[in-house]
């Protein structure tokens, strides 16, 4: 046995028993290391700097999806059998391979036909459908039937509020490099961030992407429309391609970026995806948490803006030399961002409007 | 004890599979199949990033183990045995599908891999956000020459030691310490500082 007391950071990553106590955690090298983390407490720095280099080290190596893995570990073993089969003369065997053959090609046409009864966009759920059944087995689904929302955990530790009449499906366990849900209704997510692996969410019209944030996704299946709110973080927004096909989502459908307050809605009539500023929006969540008081003292106007760019993560247009000259003074407390804007207006002779998600101010300017 | 020493646990297992399936065993042989590809898989990713001659090249290879099953060794390194016979494999379909005929191994100049693995549509995400360490540490870790790349999979991902490192690569030991040693000190060069300690 190794004297770890004399470990640096480098002996650490390159000891097997430390590798195994992270990558495999057995109760033997558990208790192992406990004990002596506990008797040399001055180490636990270097020892969790070096537990998370090597399990980081083990995860950025890995490039296989759980999927491939199946589907090639499946094809080896229909191969083998195909090579297999000539050297044995038993019939039964010979005749389950044609059943198989057969299978397959009845199931080949099975599924084309499915692909084209269900290719059809006017079918509202097609794609939510097709997926649940594609994948039965390996997808969890959580109806909520209840009169109140419902808190679902997914296997990430990312919190779903699930509303009333939705229902989600998420794997049982996510892939190392996405992790995907589908949903039908509405729900509020806050998502664990994990930039390897990004979080999707499908609806029959839209699909979210994103790495770690919070937002709502409004998809109810006999809805016109269908929309994406922001509350943290960033979050893509993009048509789901009538076909369903999940890998070949975003590479050539337009994504709108959306940050928080904006939201994005689709119109089943037009398939129109637009971005706007959400009715109400609320002060960003870093901001020192409680609603912030605004106090301003002759303070310039262009300051104000910037002031409520940063509280509500918006952006605001205007012509500040045209403002130059004007000043506010005013006390903000809990008024909307639309009633602020309303005062900051009526006290400075401009008006304002929402264009694409972005305030712009039109002023004559103070003197 | 130093013999145990390069058979983690499972290789046990493994070594047991690798008795049954030459005994015609197709359970163990799948089993195996499905205890190793992922390995395999990911260490095909440090010298092409075709994915698809990776994936060929494993079938051929697993198809070729179970034709051959009568005849192949009997091994207690069942682990080491399939990554050397993959890494000859795929050294040799990678020669053969370049344009550059001449190229030896040494000189071999590898396809790279991409340093970014998120399609170009995700590149707003990165802009966003405080680039995480662990997509840093990728960046790095594909970064490293070749060679070093492969040694520290076959540390870090697999935790071969040393010893088999060598054997796998065909080279000395001490080049293996060599390699480690410079990609840490890479590593070390274009990381941030709080990774390591």
């Amino acid at each position: 046995m190794p004297d770890y007391r004399n470990y640096s950071f480098d002996d650490f990553i390159l000891d097997d028993r430390f590798r195994d106590w992270v990558l495999e955690n057995s109760p033997t090298d558990q208790a192992f290391w406990n004990e002596w983390l506990q008797m040399n407490p001055d180490k636990v720095d270097v020892v969790l700097a070096a537990r998370q280099f090597v399990s980081q080290m083990k995860q950025v190596q890995e490039n296989l999806s759980d999927e491939e893995l199946a589907s090639e570990v499946a094809r080896i073993q229909i191969n083998r059998r195909k090579i297999q089969e000539p050297n044995q003369l038993q019939s039964p065997k010979r005749f389950r391979v044609w059943a198989q053959i057969a299978a397959a090609i009845a199931l080949i046409g099975l599924s084309t036909l499915a692909f084209y009864y269900w290719y059809t966009p006017t079918t509202p759920i097609a794609i939510y459908q097709r997926t649940v059944e594609q994948q039965a087995g390996t997808l969890q689904e959580v109806e909520n039937t209840s009169n109140a929302s419902q808190l679902v955990r997914l296997p990430d530790g990312s919190k779903v509020t699930l509303y009333k009449g939705s229902r989600i499906s998420f794997p049982r366990a996510f892939t190392s490099q996405q992790r995907e849900v589908f949903l039908v209704g509405e729900a509020f997510f806050d998502i664990v961030r994990r930039p390897k692996q990004p979080f999707m969410v499908y609806t029959n019209q839209l699909t979210t992407k994103v790495l770690g944030t919070s937002f709502t996704v409004r998809a109810y299946r006999d809805d016109k429309e269908a929309k994406v709110v922001v509350r943290t973080g960033k979050v893509s927004v993009f048509r789901t391609p009538p076909s369903g096909k999940l890998s070949e989502m975003g590479s050539n459908e337009p994504a709108l970026i959306l940050t928080p307050n904006q939201q994005a809605t689709y119109q089943a009539s037009d398939r129109l995806l637009e971005r706007s500023l959400v009715a109400l929006p609320e002060p960003l969540m870093n901001s020192a948490g409680q609603p912030q008081t605004l106090v301003f003292d002759h303070t310039p106007v262009v300051s104000v803006f910037e002031k409520l760019e940063a509280v509500f993560g918006i952006v605001i247009n205007y012509d500040a030399e045209l403002l130059a000259g004007c000043e506010l003074t005013a006390e903000f407390g809990s008024e909307s961002l639309f009633e602020k804007l309303d005062l900051i207006c009526r006290a400075t002779d401009s008006t304002y409007e929402v264009i694409d998600a972005q305030i712009v101010v039109h002023s004559k300017g103070c003197r | 004890m130093m013999g145990l020493q390069s058979v983690p646990g499972d290789e046990q297992i493994m070594a047991q599979l690798w008795t049954r399936f030459k005994a015609d065993d197709e359970q163990a042989f799948d089993q195996l199949v499905q205890a190793r590809y992922r390995v395999l898989f990911n260490y095909g990713t440090r010298f092409t990033k075709d994915r698809d001659l990776i994936k060929d090249c494993l079938q051929d290879l697993f198809l070729e183990l179970w034709n051959r099953r009568a005849v192949i060794v009997e091994t207690p390194y069942v682990t080491i045995y399939l990554i050397k016979a993959f890494r000859n494999n795929l050294f040799r379909r990678i020669r053969r599908e370049t344009v550059r005929p001449h190229a030896s191994e040494e000189t071999f100049e590898w396809e790279t891999i991409p340093t970014e693995e998120l399609p170009a549509d995700n590149q707003w995400i990165d802009d966003e956000i405080v680039v995480s360490t662990e997509q840093s540490l990728q960046q790095a870790v594909n970064q490293l020459p070749k060679r070093q790349q492969e040694v520290v999979f076959l540390k870090f991902y697999q935790g071969l030691t040393h010893e088999d490192i060598a054997q796998v690569m065909d080279i000395e030991k001490q080049t293996v310490s060599n390699f480690l040693y410079r990609a840490m000190t890479q590593l070390r060069a274009m990381l941030p500082v709080r990774l390591f300690y």
